[in-house]
C-alpha cells in the first residue's frame, strides 16, 4: 500500500516538473512600460526614464518625431503613406514617392511607383511599379541629403519574401529563383534553386553573404546558401505550412514561424555545417516586426485578433511575453541597452528590458 | 588572222561576261532599295502596358464576389493582411493553389480553402480580384484557365489609335522621315453573366502594304518578353510600335487584334512618307 501511494506521488511530481518544463510563452512582469503616448499626450509612469534619443513615430498617414523632451512634431503630407528607413523616410503621394531626410526633413520628388520596400536599418530601399515586375533600387546618402539611384531589374516572377540588409537586397521569387544585389560590391545575381519549385521565405544578415530560403511543399525544407546560389545545407521541416517565414539574426540565430508556433535555430556556418533547434513553442501568427538587441531580440506576434510583445533571452533561453490588450504593430529601438518603443497609430508605450529578466 | 579572230572574239566574249557579271551585282546591290517596304521593316520595340491589369496577372471582376472552379488544385501558399503596416505587397490576401504543374495566384480570399474541387464556390473579399498563372517558371496568359470558367457567351476586343492632342507620339497622316512610331489602345473583354475579365488582347497582326510585318501572340510570357514589354513609356495604357525603313510613298497601314476566341477588330489608315 505504502509502495503504491509513493509510486502515485512520484508519478504526480514527474507529471508537474514535465508541464513545468514544457515549451510555452510566459508572462514577463519584468517587461517595464515606461511612458504611454496617446495622440500626442504623455503618461510617464517611471519619472527617472529620459528620452535621449528621437523617436520617428511612423502612423502610417504622418510621422511623429518625438524628441528628447517629448516635444511633438509632425512630418505630414496630404493624402500619403509613409515608410521608415533607418536615416530617411519615403512618402507615397498618389502615385509619386518622395525621400525625406530625417535630419534636415529636406523632401525630394524620387519616381512614381506603386510600392516600397525599406528597412529600418538600413539606406538600401526599392521602389516597385504597379506591374510587380519592374523594380527600382536606390542607396540613401546621408551626407548628402538625397537617393541615388543604383539600378533598374525587371523579375521574372512575383516574389513571396524580401530582406534588405545593410548591404544587400534579397529575394524569394514563386518560380523557385532568388535574386540577390548588393550594390556596394557589385554583385547582382539571380538563381535557380535546384529542386525548389517554390520558395515561401529568405533570410539574410548583414554580417555575411550567406542567406536562408525555406523552399518547396512535401518535402518543405531550410537551405542554407552561399552568394552564389549553391546549396550548403538543408534539412526537412517537420511539416509543411502554406505561410512560413525565416528570420536570420546576426547572431546567427534562425527564427521560423509558422501560424502555430516559431522555431528557433543555431546555424554552424563552420566546415560542418548545421542547424541546432535550441527551442520550439506555441505562439500564435506572423512576426509583424522584430529588433535584436545584444542579449534579447523582441518582436510583436499576431493572428489578427491578439497582439502579443514578446521576448526571447539568451541567457536564461526562454521566452516571455507581454500583452498590451491592444493592437501594435512596430517596434523601434530607442536604447541598445533594452529600451524600446511598440506602437500602433495612435498609441505609443516605451518598455524596458529589465536586466534581471 | 584566224587565231587572232578567235582571241578577239574570246576577248569580246569575256567583256560581255564581265558587264552581265557587273549588271548583276548592281541589281543584287539595289533590290535591298526596291520598292517592297515591306521586307525593310524593322519592329524596335513592342510596349505592352494594360489600363486595367498589371502584367502578367488580369483583372477579373465577379459580381457576387465568388467564381466557381472547373479545375482541382491544392492551397501551397497565402500570404493575409494583418497590420495596417504591411504597404509592401502589391497583392493583397493572395493565395497560390498548385493544380498539376500550375500555381494560380488569386488575389483577396481572406479564407482561402485549403482544396478545391472541379466544382467548388470560391468567395473572395472584392468583386474584382487579380489573378496570374505561372508554369514551368513562367506567365502564362490566364485567360486559357478562366475561359472554361467563365463560359463566355460574349467576348469584345477593341483597339484604337490615339489623337494627336492625346499623347507626344501618334498616328499622322504624313511623315518626314521613313521612321513610323504608332500608337493604339487594345484590350479585350470577356462577359458572361455575372462575369467580366479585362485582359490583353490574344493576337496582334500589323499589316502594311497588305503584306503582314508583325504578329505576336501573348500567351506565354518568359523573361525576355517581360522586359521587352516593360520597357514603356510613360503611358502605361497604350502599345507602342515603331516601324523603320519605310519607303517614300503613300501606304496603307492595318492594325488587326483578336480575343482568345477569335473575334477581331481592325483599324486602318493611310500615310504618306518623304524623305529629306
Amino acid at each position: 500500500m505504502l509502495r503504491k501511494f509513493i509510486a502515485f506521488i512520484l508519478f504526480l511530481v514527474i507529471l508537474v516538473v514535465f508541464f513545468l518544463n514544457a515549451p510555452r510563452i510566459v508572462n514577463s512582469a519584468d517587461l517595464k512600460i515606461l511612458a504611454q503616448i496617446e495622440n500626442e499626450k504623455l503618461n510617464l509612469f517611471d519619472k527617472k526614464f529620459q528620452l535621449n534619443s528621437i523617436i520617428y513615430w511612423n502612423r502610417i498617414n504622418k510621422v511623429t518625431k518625438v524628441s528628447s523632451n517629448y516635444n511633438f512634431n509632425d512630418i505630414f503630407a496630404e493624402n500619403s503613406i509613409f515608410y521608415n528607413g533607418k536615416d530617411f523616410l519615403l512618402s507615397k503621394e498618389q502615385n509619386q514617392f518622395f525621400v525625406i531626410d530625417k535630419k534636415t526633413e529636406g523632401k525630394k520628388y524620387l519616381a512614381d511607383a506603386e510600392i516600397a520596400l525599406t528597412s529600418k536599418d538600413s539606406n538600401l530601399f526599392a521602389l516597385v511599379k504597379k506591374n510587380g515586375l519592374e523594380i527600382s533600387f536606390f542607396q540613401f546618402v546621408p551626407l548628402e541629403n538625397r537617393a541615388i539611384e543604383i539600378k533598374k531589374e525587371v523579375f521574372s516572377c512575383f516574389w513571396t519574401d524580401y530582406k534588405i540588409t545593410k548591404n544587400s537586397f534579397y529575394f524569394s521569387l514563386m518560380n523557385g529563383n532568388c535574386y540577390i544585389f548588393n550594390p556596394f560590391e557589385l554583385i547582382s545575381s539571380e538563381s535557380v534553386i535546384k529542386d525548389s519549385p517554390f520558395i515561401y521565405s529568405i533570410s539574410a544578415n548583414s554580417s555575411s553573404n550567406n542567406f536562408i530560403i525555406i523552399s518547396g511543399f512535401e518535402p518543405q525544407k531550410i537551405y542554407l546558401l552561399n552568394k552564389d546560389g549553391n546549396i550548403l545545407y538543408q534539412s526537412q521541416l517537420n511539416e509543411n505550412y502554406t505561410s512560413v517565414y525565416s528570420y536570420l539574426l546576426d547572431n546567427q540565430m534562425l527564427i521560423i514561424k509558422n501560424p502555430s508556433s516559431l522555431l528557433l535555430y543555431k546555424i554552424y556556418w563552420n566546415k560542418e555545417k548545421k542547424l541546432e533547434l535550441l527551442n520550439n513553442i506555441n505562439i500564435k501568427g506572423e512576426i509583424l516586426d522584430l529588433v535584436e538587441f545584444y542579449s534579447y531580440f523582441v518582436f510583436i506576434c499576431s493572428d489578427t485578433k491578439d497582439f502579443q510583445l514578446a521576448v526571447y533571452d539568451y541567457k536564461s533561453k526562454r521566452f516571455y511575453k507581454k500583452n498590451l490588450r491592444e493592437p501594435i504593430y512596430q517596434i523601434e529601438m530607442i536604447d541598445s541597452n533594452g529600451v524600446f518603443a511598440v506602437y500602433n497609430q495612435d498609441k505609443l508605450w516605451i518598455l524596458s528590458l529589465n536586466q534581471e529578466l | 588572222m584566224d587565231s587572232f579572230t578567235e582571241s578577239g572574239a574570246l576577248i569580246m566574249n569575256k567583256s560581255k561576261l564581265i558587264l552581265i557579271c557587273l549588271f548583276f551585282l548592281l541589281l543584287i546591290m539595289i533590290l535591298p532599295f526596291s520598292n517592297k517596304a515591306a521586307q525593310n521593316i524593322f519592329l524596335v520595340k513592342d510596349f505592352c502596358n494594360w489600363s486595367n491589369s498589371f502584367l502578367p496577372a488580369v483583372q477579373f471582376y465577379t459580381s457576387d464576389y465568388k467564381l466557381n472552379s472547373n479545375f482541382s488544385a491544392e492551397l501551397i501558399y497565402n500570404k493575409n493582411t494583418i497590420s495596417p503596416y504591411q504597404q509592401d505587397s502589391i497583392f493583397k490576401d493572395l493565395a497560390i493553389y498548385k493544380s498539376g504543374n500550375k500555381f494560380i495566384g488569386l488575389t483577396d480570399l481572406s479564407y482561402p480553402p485549403l482544396k478545391i474541387g472541379p466544382k467548388d464556390e470560391i468567395e473572395f473579399t472584392k468583386n474584382t480580384i487579380y489573378c496570374f498563372l505561372i508554369e514551368n517558371g513562367i506567365f502564362i496568359n490566364p485567360i486559357e484557365f478562366l475561359k472554361p470558367v467563365i463560359s463566355t457567351s460574349v467576348s469584345i476586343v477593341n483597339v484604337y489609335y490615339l489623337n494627336e492632342e492625346d499623347v507626344a507620339v501618334a498616328f499622322r497622316a504624313n511623315y518626314k522621315n521613313n521612321i513610323i512610331p504608332i500608337l493604339i489602345y487594345a484590350y479585350s473583354t470577356y462577359l458572361s453573366g455575372r462575369f467580366a475579365f479585362t485582359s490583353n488582347v490574344y493576337k496582334i497582326e500589323i499589316f502594311l502594304d497588305d503584306e503582314i510585318i508583325y504578329e505576336r501572340k501573348l500567351d506565354i510570357v518568359s523573361k525576355k518578353k517581360i522586359v521587352e514589354l516593360l520597357l514603356t513609356s510613360s503611358r502605361p495604357q497604350f502599345i507602342k510600335y515603331i516601324i523603320s525603313n519605310v519607303a517614300d510613298g503613300e501606304h496603307i497601314l492595318r492594325v488587326r487584334v483578336y480575343d482568345f476566341n477569335n473575334n477581331f477588330k481592325e483599324i486602318q489608315k493611310k500615310f504618306t512618307v518623304k524623305s529629306y
